[in-house]
């Protein structure tokens, strides 16, 4: 029963979700005046998001106070993410999600500790594309070759090199080519593939027969 | 002029609401639909036809499936844990269901072997699923005392909140294996590099297209596209997946066929292929 209750609601919710996302008789059709079936949906999504939110505050919480009871390794940085982490929400339900503190502490804080993180990129595609351009085979000789042709295509240096206005369109008419005729046609054939495979997945799952959210490898 | 007046009001009427009545006005609404039953069919099809015992086509062996057990026994032999993680995704992705086919596989080696398993989060519904699907594989396992709750941890709903988070962890804990699968954005490389930079064994499975040269140039096996699913459905071991996975395969090469004959009337100038899957 414990299995079987959980397999029978995914399987309707499935139905009924195909049903009124695809057929306009039922997307269209209201239960009471204004509120159609999908909203209603929607809406309890909404509603399990934000008890989720807090099962992911609980989580948290009892995650670092357990660090810090215990004298972990890096448990004063516990302190200070509890201290963040309650302290920002108190100051969003007491003054407001518009209030000046409020959006100082988003904009001064968080954007560049969000743009920091993502400058490090840069840094990790050089260290990643060292280890991967190291000629080891012909598939990583093509690669390198490849990858260094789409690079000169995409400076000022490979333009003084190879004008796009010579033969072939220098370097940037290679480059325009390889993205957009072998690199276009991949990444569609792969798409397809995920596709279909998505769909498979859902399938499964809508027919009962990959239970795995349930728990057990069976 | 007659011509020019119902050129005018024909560009000025409405587009009608629905196709044939019940289906929206949305490019594919038709298509779709039938595509739809006609993947279900043969997926029953398949599936009927692997419990009945009659023979199904060979879905060929993915070499990052076979080297989990490969990477969570060098993470018991080296006593570090293994980490693993999804992040994009929510309860209601397709990428987060076959996600918990190789949480549940990864898990049950884990409690098998006595090896740590950390699994990290940026979706809270999807945090309280994993921590089930982890707690019931110790407990099939035989071991159910050694499962950690504090283990499966949950990072940030913020992306680089989360990445943060993550490459600390991976930085703090060195896991001997580390286990990239699901849907990624910007993260997947940082991800990827912090775990090269503990000497961590890496397997990634991703159906993010932009993601997967980043995954191919940092880790040691990368499952692209459709073997991600596949994989999920393999790992069951039971013939009735199998057959979803021949059936989706041969989707395949359905497609392939319309592609082709498509590519072909089109070069001749008939548009009637690109009609038929628009409609």
């Amino acid at each position: 029963m414990k299995r079987e209750v959980p397999m029978v609601l995914a399987l309707v919710f499935a139905i009924i979700r195909i049903g009124f996302e695809l057929l306009q008789p039922m997307i269209a059709w209201e239960f009471a005046p204004g509120k159609t079936v999908f909203s209603r949906l929607s809406f309890s999504l909404t509603f399990m998001s934000v008890m989720g939110l807090l099962m992911g505050l609980i989580n948290l919480s009892r995650q670092h106070i357990n660090t810090i009871r215990r004298k972990r390794e890096h448990w004063v940085y516990s302190v200070w993410l509890l201290i963040v982490l309650y302290g920002y929400a108190i100051i969003g339900l007491i003054w407001g999600p518009d209030s000046n503190t409020f959006i100082w502490i988003y904009d001064a804080l968080i954007v560049p500790l969000d743009s920091t993180m993502f400058s490090m990129l840069a840094f990790f595609i050089a260290s990643a594309a060292y280890r991967a351009f190291r000629i080891r085979n012909v598939e990583s000789t093509i690669l390198l070759v490849v990858a260094f042709i789409v690079m000169l295509g995409n400076v000022s240096i490979g333009e003084m090199i190879w004008s796009s206005e010579a033969w072939l369109g220098g370097f940037k008419g290679i480059k325009d080519w390889i993205l957009s005729v072998p690199n276009t046609a991949h990444a569609r054939a792969l798409s397809i593939g995920i596709f279909l495979g998505a769909y498979a997945a859902a399938i499964r799952v809508f027919l009962g027969l990959d239970k795995k959210y349930l728990g057990g490898t069976d | 002029m007659a011509m020019k007046t119902l050129m005018l009001l024909a560009a000025e009427a409405e587009a009608p609401l629905t196709k044939w009545g019940i289906f929206p006005n949305v490019d594919s609404a038709v298509f779709g639909m039938f595509f739809g039953i006609a993947m279900i069919i043969l997926v029953y099809v398949m599936i009927q036809r692997a419990r009945a015992g009659l023979p199904i086509p060979e879905i060929r062996r993915i070499p990052g499936m076979e080297a989990f057990e490969e990477a969570v026994g060098r993470a018991t032999e080296m006593g570090r844990p293994v980490h693993i993680t999804n992040y994009a995704e929510d309860v209601g992705d397709y990428d987060t269901w076959a996600f918990w086919a190789y949480l549940a596989h990864v898990a049950k080696l884990c409690a098998t072997y006595d090896t740590r398993v950390i699994n990290t989060n940026t979706d809270y519904l999807t945090q309280a699923v994993n921590e089930e699907i982890i707690k019931q594989a110790y407990l099939e396992a035989g071991r159910p005392d050694a499962f950690n709750p504090d283990d499966v941890r949950y990072c940030s709903p913020w992306q680089f909140g989360y990445t943060m988070a993550v490459a600390g962890i991976i930085a703090r804990e060195k896991p001997a294996a580390n286990f990239l699968i699901g849907y990624f954005y910007a993260e997947s490389l940082i991800l990827a590099e912090a775990g090269a930079l503990v000497g961590a064994i890496q397997i990634a499975a991703s159906s993010a297209t932009a993601q997967l040269p980043f995954f191919i140039a940092a880790c040691d096996y990368t499952m692209i596209g459709e073997e991600f699913y596949a994989g999920a459905a393999a790992l069951s071991k039971e013939p009735v997946i199998y057959g979803s996975v021949v059936a989706q395969d041969i989707g395949r090469v359905a497609f392939t066929i319309i592609i082709i004959i498509g590519a072909i009337m089109n070069t001749f100038g008939s548009d009637a292929m690109i009609r038929l899957i628009m409609f």
